[in-house]
């Protein structure tokens, strides 16, 4: 339903009156107005102002009225009879008025003529009612309500109070003000004709200030979570608070546990058989024929070679020389200066490694766990709400109850508890700080590096070390049992895990590598007996030529020395080689010991440092998340928005009839009503609708780099996780950022506290009548008066007792009659939250011209606009 | 650099090109006031940056005619008397003037005080009386411009009314017998400022038609948008 109002008015001095619509415009007080004045007439078309907004554009008539949803159109023509002002000529009027006849369509037409004069003044007019018009005097009155002391407006007062008393009478005649859908004139079609006297009030009552003050504390959950309503069983508080957040992160990871298993089977290989008696034989002709051939090296490397540490060692070669620094800290677990590396380091070390042993492998270990994350909120909210959300993850029930946290912090820690106790020397000295409440691998490093600096004594650095510690330990103990804390510290004993795991695979390699220095002993050993039995061999060749040449001069016996001689070699050989080779033997022992664990370590190194990442990831992510999700919790509900902060409009030189007024209230006012409201905005699962908000206005928080997921408000999840690469900033950090730097998006409470406002006006009236206590009046900053006092009056159909306008500017037989006494009452407004509106006009009875004193039978005002 | 910054820098070069580098040589120097509509239908205009704007294009022109002379910032509401702003000067004109409009409550209407209480100051200026430039940024045409129009005090003095309306607005006001320009900013994508640096010809012509001398060069310049001139009726 539209209504369209033109105001014809003679070129002039009634600009002050268009001048004032204007600024009432501006301040959002009236609704648009179309000013005509006769030079924007011509024979084709008629053209406007249009006074909107505060703002001025011209327009024709002809493009406003052609509108399919106009109802209504009010023509009013301003009829000063006034020393000194023209009037639009009669032509012009019916000309206007035929004009609109022909081209409103289906609208409904109310024709007003709108008379202006004043107590005491000279002029006089002909045509003060014209049939089929309203034909209304505004009354030249000023007063702050029906039945207080008024102030007749007299001619000597004309040119300082013509434009806003005109313009607040029209305002109210007309229905023109903001928020009031109807005038007194609106189906009133019996008194056209006749001339009657209009007055009208009007109030603005704003509560920006007090709808402010009132969200504020509404929504505030800093001081403790209320129990929600709504739920078919009683919500009481967790006894044991910590129980729950490990019972629900137990829930967690029973649907999610395979995210922190690793891919790596252990190291331990099949327990290989030692060389024995044969081999050992065969080791020792081998041992011989190399001693004849005076060539041990080649012996013990064929021997040496199918237990050989090759591969491994090269394996680790290559990753210590593609990037030694990572290497070391990886290794080492440690930085260049000595400082304990974090898991930031280790992970990022781990990332450099894999790509020297795998370049595809870190892309491959990139994780999107979405549902994970979608879990963990929805965990952490239900500890707080004891909604119902994903099934798996219930609010936790005991007894006959169910139970929620008494803060949000022992769910979902925001930034705002994070460890800051570090004074300036011991934070450079620990390299550390803060730490945030979620950060499980961060308080276990700060509590590491605390540790070495409590081991080294006193010093300059650490005379606060044993106050911190206390304090640490206390923030420690506190937030490790929170749900983030048990969640976190689920995935930092997984990320160690993988950690360990691929240091014991680089371990085996690395002693692998060291293998060849044991083979060069060994060859060393195996050459010194070769020495040995290379003398031993001469001994005996010489012995046996003796034993021959002594045999053939005639003594037989000695022929034995042939075969004694010999065998006496062999046997000391093996003898010899029993003792000195047995090193050769435990090498090969040793070896076949280390092979299977480095064939299973550089089969498994990739997969190792691959779940270091992986899990380096999902720890990442979990910072992330944990960083929305704290300052989601901190503030749920976002701070309040703009408009909500607007000041109360206030405008100064309005006629008494007008009063805008900003709301003020007391504190114990303010107490009461939050308890109600409360009740209205904690049901139970009341944080998904803030999640839900929160995640849909993620898009336009990001910015450029989130423009294409406007398609819909989850793919922020999945997107923001799935960019978690290392190396470069995801979207989930962008965003967690821009949460703790900025705070929730206001959106995420505006829908809701609408509601609140929208009950506030209606079903909770009463909270907000309660809430209303004075009113700084725009008249006088400074004071306040009870609210009731400011709009006294303004609600009543029934004109008071004996109640009549200013009888002034009519004849004494209209005085006689009581002409001026009021008739009618006409009442409306709004209530816009705890802001009202309320506006009052009053009509007498119709009477004829003859009744004013303005009224002249035979025209003197010659002069026409 | 801000826009705002930035249009008051480009300002003073286009200041400097019409007038040259020292107005006080060629005979421009003259006293300024600048004068600003403090009713409620301004503001909107001023929390969306279009009074800031156009005061920077005054207050550039201001600091180049005022070379040796007095500028004086002062609000135009309802009282008879205009009060003079302390501590105005090219530089700090603009926020003067919004930051006491900040902390004035909008009036209904506004008075346009004649030279008897307009906020001369006793003039610094030895050896010459410099003429009088006053400029009167408001949204309309007032219903009593006749004051305005009949409060110079000297021949040589110029009443200047700055008007930010639309063109369609004004081709339906009547224009006062006093230089007028108007400025027509609607609300878009891009604040005030920025459309006065990027529409082609727009700062040079509004600075131009700030300079002229009297209604024979009565022009209504337009800016943003909407471009365009219309002479005075």
């Amino acid at each position: 339903m539209t209504t369209l109002t033109l105001v014809l008015a003679p070129t002039g001095p009634l600009d002050s009156v268009r001048d004032a619509l204007q600024d009432w415009s501006g301040a959002g007080l009236i609704d648009r107005v179309l000013w005509i004045e006769p030079h924007m007439i011509t024979r084709s078309d008629v053209s406007a102002l249009s006074i909107e907004n505060g703002r001025l554009e011209g327009i024709t008539l002809e493009r406003v009225l052609g509108g399919a949803d106009l109802t209504r159109v009010y023509l009013t023509v301003l009829v000063p009879v006034l020393a000194g002002h023209r009037v639009v000529h009669p032509e012009v009027e019916r000309y206007v008025a035929e004009y609109v006849e022909a081209t409103r369509y289906d609208a409904a037409a109310t024709y007003v003529r709108a008379i202006i004069t004043r107590v005491g003044e000279r002029a006089t007019s002909d045509v003060l009612a014209v049939d089929g018009w309203h034909n209304i005097v505004l009354s030249p009155e000023d007063s702050t309500g029906p039945g207080m002391g008024a102030t007749e407006l007299r001619s000597s007062t004309v040119s300082p109070t013509l434009g806003a008393h005109t313009a607040a009478g029209l305002a109210g005649l007309l229905g023109l003000w903001t928020d009031v859908a109807t005038g007194p004139l609106d189906g009133d079609d019996g008194a056209v004709g006749g001339i009657r006297l209009a007055r009208s009030y009007y109030r603005h009552l704003g509560a920006h200030g007090v709808e402010t003050q009132l969200r504020s504390r509404v929504y505030d959950v800093s001081g403790g979570v209320p129990l929600p309503s709504g739920a078919s069983l009683p919500v009481e508080y967790f006894n044991r608070p910590a129980e729950a957040a490990q019972a629900m992160s137990d829930r967690l990871w029973a649907r999610h546990g395979s995210v922190l298993s690793t891919s790596t089977p252990h190291t331990r290989a099949d327990t290989p058989s030692p060389v024995g008696g044969g081999e050992r034989w065969r080791l020792f002709g081998g041992f011989l024929a190399s001693a004849l051939r005076n060539s041990v090296r080649p012996w013990v490397a064929r021997a040496y070679q199918p237990v050989s540490a090759e591969p491994a060692a090269m394996m680790h070669s290559h990753l210590v020389n593609a990037d030694p620094a990572s290497y070391a800290v990886l290794t080492n677990g440690t930085l260049g200066g000595g400082l304990a590396a974090s898991w930031a380091d280790t992970r990022h070390a781990a990332g450099s490694l894999l790509a020297a042993c795998d370049p595809g492998g870190e892309a491959s270990a990139t994780d999107p766990t979405v549902s994970l994350w979608r879990d963990y909120a929805s965990g952490g909210f239900t500890l707080i709400d004891a909604g119902e959300r994903e099934v798996g993850l219930p609010p936790i029930q005991e007894g006959a109850s169910l139970r929620v946290v008494t803060e949000t912090n022992l769910a979902l820690p925001g930034d705002g508890v994070s460890f800051q106790g570090l004074s300036q020397p011991l934070a450079e000295t620990l390299g550390m700080r803060s730490v945030a409440p979620y950060d499980v691998l961060a308080t276990r490093q700060l509590d590491a590096r605390l540790g070495v600096v409590e081991r080294r004594g006193a010093s300059a650095a650490n005379s606060d070390t044993a106050l911190v510690r206390r304090y640490f330990d206390e923030w420690r103990s506190y937030y490790a049992a929170t749900y983030a804390g048990q969640v976190g510290g689920r995935i930092g004993d997984a990320y160690q895990r993988a950690l360990t795991g691929a240091r014991e695979h680089l371990a085996v390699l690395r002693t692998a590598s060291g293998g060849h220095v044991e083979l060069r002993e060994v060859i060393d050993t195996q050459q010194g007996l070769l020495r040995w039995v290379q003398i031993g061999a001469g001994v005996t060749l010489v012995l046996m030529i003796l034993s021959v040449w002594f045999g053939v001069q005639g003594t037989p016996l000695a022929l034995g020395g042939v075969v004694l001689f010999p065998l006496a070699w062999l046997g000391t050989c093996s003898l010899i080689y029993a003792r000195g080779g047995r090193g050769l033997v435990d090498l090969i022992n040793s070896r076949r010991v280390s092979v299977g664990k480095e064939g299973a370590a550089r089969q498994h190194v990739a997969a190792a440092l691959a779940d270091v990442c992986r899990l380096g990831i999902v720890y990442e992510q979990f910072l992330a998340w944990s960083r929305i999700l704290g300052s989601v919790t901190d503030a749920p509900f976002g701070t309040p928005s703009r408009r909500a902060e607007a000041p109360e409009t206030m405008v100064s030189d309005l006629p008494l009839s007008m009063r805008l007024g900003a709301a003020q209230t007391g504190e114990d006012q303010l107490a009461a009503a939050v308890v109600p409201l409360r009740g209205e905005v904690f049901e139970t699962g009341w944080l998904s609708e803030c999640w839900a908000a929160i995640v849909a206005a993620a898009p336009e928080r990001l910015g450029v780099r989130a423009a294409d997921l406007a398609t819909g408000p989850q793919t922020i999840l999945g997107a923001a996780a799935a960019a978690g690469r290392p190396g470069e900033e995801s979207l989930l950090s962008v965003w967690a950022e821009a949460l703790a730097s900025s705070g929730v998006d206001a959106s995420a409470g505006d829908e809701q506290w609408q509601r609140i406002l929208d009950a506030l006006g209606g079903r909770l009236s009463d909270v907000s009548d309660g809430l209303l206590g004075s009113v700084i009046d725009s008249r006088q900053l400074g004071v306040t008066v009870a609210s009731d006092t400011f709009l006294r009056g303004l609600d009543s159909l029934q004109p008071l007792p004996n109640d009549r306008m200013s009888d002034g500017i009519m004849t004494e037989g209209a005085r006689a009659v009581q002409l001026a006494r009021v008739d009618r009452s006409h009442v409306d407004g709004s209530r816009r939250g705890l802001s009202r509106v309320m506006s009052l006009s009053q009509l007498t009875v119709p009477f004829g011209p003859v009744g004013l004193v303005a009224h002249h039978a035979t025209p003197v005002l010659g002069q026409h606009s | 650099m801000s826009f705002s910054g930035a249009l008051s820098a480009a300002a003073r070069e286009v200041v400097a090109d019409i007038l040259g580098s020292d107005a006080s040589d060629l005979g421009h120097a003259q006293n300024v006031i600048v004068a600003l509509d403090s009713s409620a239908s301004l503001q909107p205009r001023i929390a969306e940056g279009a009074v800031r704007a156009v005061l920077d294009v005054i207050a550039a022109v201001a600091e180049r005619l005022g070379t040796g002379c007095e500028i004086i910032g002062t609000l135009a509401g309802t009282g008879t008397v205009l009060t003079r702003l302390p501590g105005v000067t090219a530089l700090t004109l603009v926020d003067t003037l919004l930051d006491a409009a900040s902390h004035q409550q909008p009036t209904t209407g506004f008075r346009i005080a004649t030279r008897d209480v307009m906020p001369y100051a006793p003039l610094s200026n030895v050896g010459r009386t410099p003429a009088t430039r006053t400029y009167l940024v408001t949204d309309t045409v007032p219903s009593n411009v006749a004051e305005f129009t009949a409060s110079a005090g000297s021949p040589h003095d110029t009443q200047h009314l700055v008007v930010l309306t639309s063109q369609s607005a004004w081709s339906l006001l009547r224009p006062p017998a006093v230089p007028c320009t108007v400025v027509d900013i609607q609300p878009g994508p891009l604040s005030p400022a920025e459309h006065l640096l990027h529409a082609p010809g727009a700062l040079r012509d509004l600075i131009v038609s700030l300079l002229s001398r009297g209604p024979a060069e009565v022009a209504a310049e337009s800016a943003g948008p909407r471009t365009g001139r219309r002479a005075a009726r």
